[in-house]
């Protein structure tokens, strides 16, 4: 069997073990591991280190989601029931927010999940609307870098000033901070990533391109919606 | 300070930004950068970086996720199509039959759900399922499942009602409580039409003349508890005053797990679906908030506030033209733009004029709120009408549009009833609080 793309080579790691075998893609995805394998395009990764996806392991945090549910609702019965109060679910809640926020603005990113408006944008030529599309995802890494610089200098801040939250937990800033901005780096990343992506399937023609830039028609809302 | 022109030039440039497809909080963000350049220099966009911080770690902003994760959980809760059968038999001997249910339907779940698209597609599905078997004017059927679809932002838990309470400083349990009888009118208004264009003309709907038995219906109604119960227990907890909108949330959440669970619809594939899509949206959504704070924060400094003021005194605008003028104003650019961005992108330079003339800003969040429903059924750009043609898969839009005609109607009067009588509003709020 002939795939779109073989990388060679690599030292592929998985959440086994690593080994060192060639990757097989079809329509997007991973189909085989093995060695000899054959692809219209080949990609020589000798030397070089074949990740899994950074991205699926968000999900993880958004389970943080959840707990925090049963936190709040458990803080609630026992301030109620028992008067008595955990203290500070609500600051753990706001930086919970804070840094899933910021690792699901990656996510978004990547899933093109951002907000466009594309009323104009459709009317266009598909040359000129594959043009804004890749613009457009350079314009969010330009973005968000900025938020992750103004970031950083907040945590600059909490570390030279030793900041502590003003709350009976006294959480030094700067732990939940580092995370925080690490989101708003890794979001901008991930937007010049999914730009890069789609310059590199361009090559392909317009269609490729689309798949990874374009914002998301309705039938794939839909398919979405009820996923 | 910036002078009218310059406001509105920034204004344009944003709006501008957006349609040729840049992401909406970054056509935000770029606007604001550049009004800090233009009239300060760079030093002053730094002084954001605190707030930032700020605006994200918010408890306030918690209770999006949260309620965003309690629609994702109850979209998958496995509800919808007995929900839809209880409504059925108690509403189909009304004069329009079924497209009473849709409207009840699309209310109750899209209330709960906090999402237009997902309720149209998911009521969508069940619904127009169920009427290929039945003789109906087919627009009138889709009208009703776009338009039903549309109340739950109005009716509380809303998530743009949190939102517009975060930007403006408004109180959310006040907002909520404020879209609980609008939310419930308009319902009302939209079967009301229903009922009147049957009676004008029997050929639109099929007469149901036969129900289940009694015994039977009352034993269904056990179906309707689960929307109900949670709408009930996460209003009921914040206005008993034992929990904040946030914490009410996080208890609409553990409800709907459970209900999930009771249903055997729980599983990981299940929770991992819900997981990613509400960590989507909600990235999605705080991403624009804080885009919104940013722009926010950099139109203060400029003082375009008091420019507007100015403006409208010079005008000798009062509060109700000014209303009358944002109706348009709303109106035409709900037509073209997205309606999360249509508001966040329009706060920074109407609210300032709003709260000048000495207009609640808890009525004008409810009035804001009715432009973005109308906005989601307003060709070109209705996102509704057009994920109802999606589900139906055939046929043509036009159908969708003539079908919604009725309902933008009843919009346009309820936006008038609240003008004429700003208590249909403010009673509750004012009674809670």
């Amino acid at each position: 069997m002939t795939h779109d793309t073989v990388i060679t080579g690599a030292r592929v790691v998985s959440a086994s073990g690593t080994t060192h075998c060639d990757i097989g893609i079809t329509d997007g995805k991973i189909v085989t591991l093995g060695n000899n394998l054959h692809g219209s395009d080949v990609i020589d990764a000798a030397g070089l280190i074949a990740l899994p996806g950074g991205i699926d392991s968000h999900v993880h945090i958004s389970h943080a989601c959840l707990g925090l549910s049963f936190l709040i609702v458990f803080e609630i019965f026992a301030r109620k029931l028992f008067n008595h109060s955990l203290q500070g679910v609500d600051e753990i809640g706001g930086y919970v927010v804070a840094i899933t926020g910021t690792f699901g603005m990656a996510l978004a990113a990547v899933e093109r999940a951002h907000t466009r408006i594309d009323v104009l944008l459709l009317r266009l030529p598909s040359r000129v609307q594959a043009g804004l599309n890749l613009v457009s995802y350079v314009a969010l890494g330009i973005g968000a870098a900025f938020m992750g610089y103004m970031g950083w200098r907040t945590l600059d801040d909490s570390l030279a000033f030793g900041s502590v939250s003003s709350s009976p937990l006294q959480v030094p800033l700067w732990i939940p901070q580092s995370l925080w901005m690490a989101g708003l780096v890794i979001f901008a990343l991930s937007a010049l990533w999914t730009a890069l992506r789609g310059l590199l399937a361009l090559r392909h023609g317009l269609a490729n391109a689309d798949r990874v830039l374009a914002p998301p028609t309705v039938a794939e809302e839909i398919e979405e919606a009820r996923k | 300070m910036i002078d009218l022109t310059g406001a509105l030039i920034g204004f344009v440039i944003m709006l501008g930004l957006m349609f040729i497809g840049l992401h909406v909080g970054i056509a935000m963000l770029a606007t604001g950068v550049l009004g800090a350049l233009v009239y300060f220099g760079p030093p002053v966009l730094l002084s954001f970086g605190t707030n930032l911080w700020a605006v994200m770690n918010d408890f306030l902003l918690t209770t999006i996720p949260l309620f965003v994760l309690l629609g994702e959980l109850l979209l998958r809760a496995g509800i919808t199509r007995n929900m839809y059968e209880s409504l059925t038999d108690w509403l189909s001997r009304l004069p329009g039959g079924l497209l009473h249910t849709n409207i009840g339907a699309c209310a109750m779940f899209s209330a709960v759900s906090g999402s237009s698209v997902a309720t149209a597609a998911t009521i969508g599905t069940v619904a127009l399922d169920e009427f290929k078997r039945r003789a109906y004017h087919e627009p009138l059927v889709l009208g009703t499942i776009a338009a039903g679809a549309t109340l739950g932002i109005l009716i509380p838990p809303s998530v743009n009602l949190i939102i517009y309470g975060a930007l403006t400083n408004t109180s959310i349990g006040q907002l909520f409580a404020a879209g609980i009888l609008p939310g419930v009118l308009l319902t009302a208004l939209f079967m009301a039409i229903i009922a009147a264009a049957v009676l004008w003309k029997p050929s639109l709907a099929e007469q149901v003349t036969q129900v289940p038995p009694r015994a039977e219906r009352l034993r269904r109604l056990r179906y309707l508890l689960p929307p109900l119960g949670i709408f009930v227990i996460v209003m009921g907890a914040i206005y008993g005053g034992w929990a904040t909108p946030t914490e009410a949330a996080a208890l609409g959440v553990v409800l709907a797990f459970g209900l999930a669970a009771a249903n055997r619809a729980l599983s990981f594939d299940m929770l991992h679906a819900a997981f990613i899509a509400t960590i989507k949206t909600s990235a999605m959504l705080l991403f624009i908030i804080t885009a919104a704070f940013f722009l926010n924060f950099i139109v203060g400094l400029l003082g375009v506030p008091q420019a507007m003021s100015r403006a409208v005194t010079e005008l000798g605008l009062n509060a109700t033209e000014m209303i009358l003028i944002l109706v348009l104003f709303y109106l035409v650019m709900g037509c073209f733009l997205e309606t999360l961005s249509m508001m966040v992108g329009t706060i920074p330079v109407v609210m300032p004029v709003i709260l000048h003339l000495g207009i609640d800003p808890v009525w004008f969040g409810i009035f804001l709120v009715i432009m973005m429903e109308l906005a989601l059924i307003t060709p070109p750009v209705g996102m509704n009408l057009y994920v109802v043609q999606g589900v139906r898969g055939r046929g043509e839009l036009a159908d969708v549009y003539r079908g919604i005609l009725p309902f933008v109607a009843a919009m346009l009067i309820m936006i008038g009833l609240i003008i004429l009588w700003p208590q249909i509003v403010m009673v509750v709020p004012e009674a809670l609080f």
